[in-house]
This record gives C-alpha cells, sequence and structure tokens, in this order.
C-alpha cells in the first residue's frame, strides 16, 4: 500500500533534483539591447504640435467626406426651404415698408 | 579587544553595503543613472538593459521553451520596465524591482498560453524519466541526453496550472522562501502556502499516469 506513494515521491524528487540541475542559461542575442532601445524610441511621446498636426491630418478625410455629405444633403431637401425664406423674407419686407402707411389710414 | 571592535565594526559596515545584493557605490551610480532616465535621457536605459538582461533571459528561459517566446518576454519585461520606472522608488535594488516585473511578466506569459499539456503529459514513458539522472552532467557524451532530459522536466512541470508551476519552480527549484514568492508574485503569504501544497499534491497526482503499471 505504501509502494506507490514512495514511488510517486521518489519520481517528484527525482524531478525536482534534475530541475535544479539544469545549469541557468544567461545568454542573450547579440545587440538585444539596442533592438529594445529601438522599440522604446518608436513609441516616445511627441510634442504637442506634431500630435495636433498628426491629429488633424488624419481628420482631413472624416471632415472632407463629412462636408460633400451636408452639402448633397443640402442640395437634396434645401430648395424648397430657400424659396420659402426668400417668399417669407418678402412678405416680411412688404409689411415692414407698408406698415407706416398703414398706421397713416388709421389716424386719418 | 580594539582591534576585535574594529574588525567587527568593519564587517557590519561591510554587510550594511553589500546587505541589498550589490555594493553601496553600485547602487547609487545605479540610482542616478535612472532619475537621469526619469529626467529625459532615456539613452541611458540601454546601460540599465545590458547589466540585467542576462538574469531576465534565465529567468525567462524557465518558463518558455522556444527562443523567439523568450525573447518576447524579455522585450516585454524590459519595456514594461521602462514604462513604469517613475514607479521604482530606490529604497531596494533596482534588480529585485525589476526580478518583480520580470515574474509576473512570466505568470501573464503562462496564463496566456496554457494549452493542453496533459495529453503530451501521458505520452511519457517511465524509462523516460531515467533520462533525469543525467540532467545537468557536464559530459560531451550527455550532451544530447541533458537536453532531452531538460524538455522532459519542461514537459513535466509544462503539465501544471500556471500558478502552481510559477509557485514550484520558485520554491522547490529556485529555493525561495514564502515571503520572497509572495513579494515577487504580490500574492499573500498564505495564498503562496496554499498554491503550494496543491502544486506539490496536483505533480504527485500527474506522476502518477506516467506509468501506472508501476503501482
Amino acid at each position: 500500500m505504501t509502494k506507490p506513494m514512495k514511488n510517486r515521491d521518489d519520481m517528484f524528487e527525482r524531478l525536482i533534483r534534475a530541475a535544479r540541475r539544469i545549469p541557468e542559461d544567461p545568454s542573450s542575442p547579440y545587440a538585444f539591447e539596442k533592438r529594445i532601445m529601438a522599440h522604446i524610441q518608436s513609441m516616445r511621446p511627441v510634442d504637442e504640435g506634431t500630435f495636433w498636426a498628426l491629429g488633424l491630418w488624419k481628420a482631413t478625410v472624416p471632415c472632407l467626406a463629412l462636408m460633400l455629405c451636408t452639402t448633397f444633403w443640402a442640395s437634396l431637401n434645401g430648395n424648397a426651404d430657400m424659396v420659402t425664406s426668400e417668399e417669407l423674407l418678402a412678405s416680411e419686407l412688404q409689411w415692414t415698408m407698408t406698415q407706416p402707411l398703414q398706421s397713416l389710414e388709421e389716424t386719418w | 579587544m580594539l582591534l576585535t571592535g574594529n574588525l567587527l565594526q568593519t564587517s557590519v559596515l561591510f554587510s550594511e553595503m553589500t546587505y541589498l545584493g550589490a555594493p553601496l557605490s553600485d547602487r547609487s551610480s545605479e540610482q542616478a543613472l535612472i532619475s537621469d532616465i526619469l529626467g529625459g535621457n532615456t539613452a541611458g536605459f540601454e546601460s540599465l538593459i545590458g547589466t540585467y538582461q542576462g538574469r531576465v533571459f534565465a529567468t525567462a528561459r524557465k518558463y518558455a521553451r522556444k527562443e523567439s517566446e523568450v525573447e518576447d518576454i524579455v522585450q516585454e519585461i524590459f519595456i514594461k520596465a521602462f514604462r513604469k520606472l517613475d514607479t521604482y522608488r530606490m529604497d531596494a535594488p533596482f534588480e529585485h524591482w525589476l526580478m518583480k516585473i520580470a515574474i509576473r511578466t512570466c505568470y501573464d506569459y503562462l496564463r496566456k498560453h496554457q494549452r493542453s499539456r496533459i495529453a503530451s503529459f501521458t505520452d511519457i514513458q517511465n524509462e523516460d524519466f531515467d533520462l533525469l539522472e543525467v540532467c545537468g552532467e557536464d559530459t560531451n557524451d550527455a550532451r544530447h541526453q541533458r537536453e532531452a532530459a531538460k524538455a522532459l522536466v519542461h514537459n513535466l512541470l509544462d503539465a501544471l496550472k500556471p500558478a502552481f508551476r510559477l509557485v514550484l519552480t520558485l520554491q522547490e527549484i529556485e529555493g525561495k522562501s514564502v515571503k520572497e514568492i509572495a513579494q515577487l508574485t504580490g500574492w499573500s503569504t498564505a495564498l503562496v502556502k496554499v498554491r503550494a501544497f496543491r502544486a506539490r499534491k496536483e505533480m504527485r497526482k500527474l506522476l502518477e499516469k506516467i506509468n501506472p503499471d508501476a503501482y
């Protein structure tokens, strides 16, 4: 009954002993530190001017697309509204011009 | 009597200078270098990488087998160290702080790359276990056997859950204390003890699968 336990413990001890005997390997690839430094340099934060310039440059295409869409939408739906607003303006102008005359008529 | 007193004072001073792992002058120059890096001279970080990369590579090789994976881990460790350098308080050696990052990054790697390792584990035969005896022998004849033994140790450890593998490596193989493991991993000492106990139990249970006929 104790044999399996002993065998198992023995295997465990052999494994640990073997793992301890594996020598550490501190070797590193040639110029590895240069590689990491290049990576670090590439992720360094940019100055404020460059940050804004990059952001604005990236925003150019979406802004142009938005502008074109808005223009197209306005040209489709805007004509009727423009006529209405012109008429409204004309009527308001007419009312403004004739208002003094009407008040004169009421006085007489 | 006076001579003994002087010797005692000298030894106390020497132990104070070296108790944290590196001579005081080295540590202070290293701290000056770190302050310089934090001040904007990032090129100085290359010197720190040069000093500690061997230690970090050796640690990463305990958890990853492929050299490309080891390089990725080491790169991640140093990039994390650079990003978090402002959190280093300089009251302990830089190496201790760096090794905490290294161990935690290796643990993350183990968790991310957790594969179905039991299948490869059951392929191991009882005879293969004899290979473990040549592990670490320094003769040319045993060179290929040594590599096979190393692969076998990795295979056996790979079968464990990441937390169990980490704690078993640190405690049984590297001989670190529970307190040291707790500091390195960020776990509580109670959790380290529980995980170490379960890791040993799990490993013994897995070893039974190698050759059940033997029992």
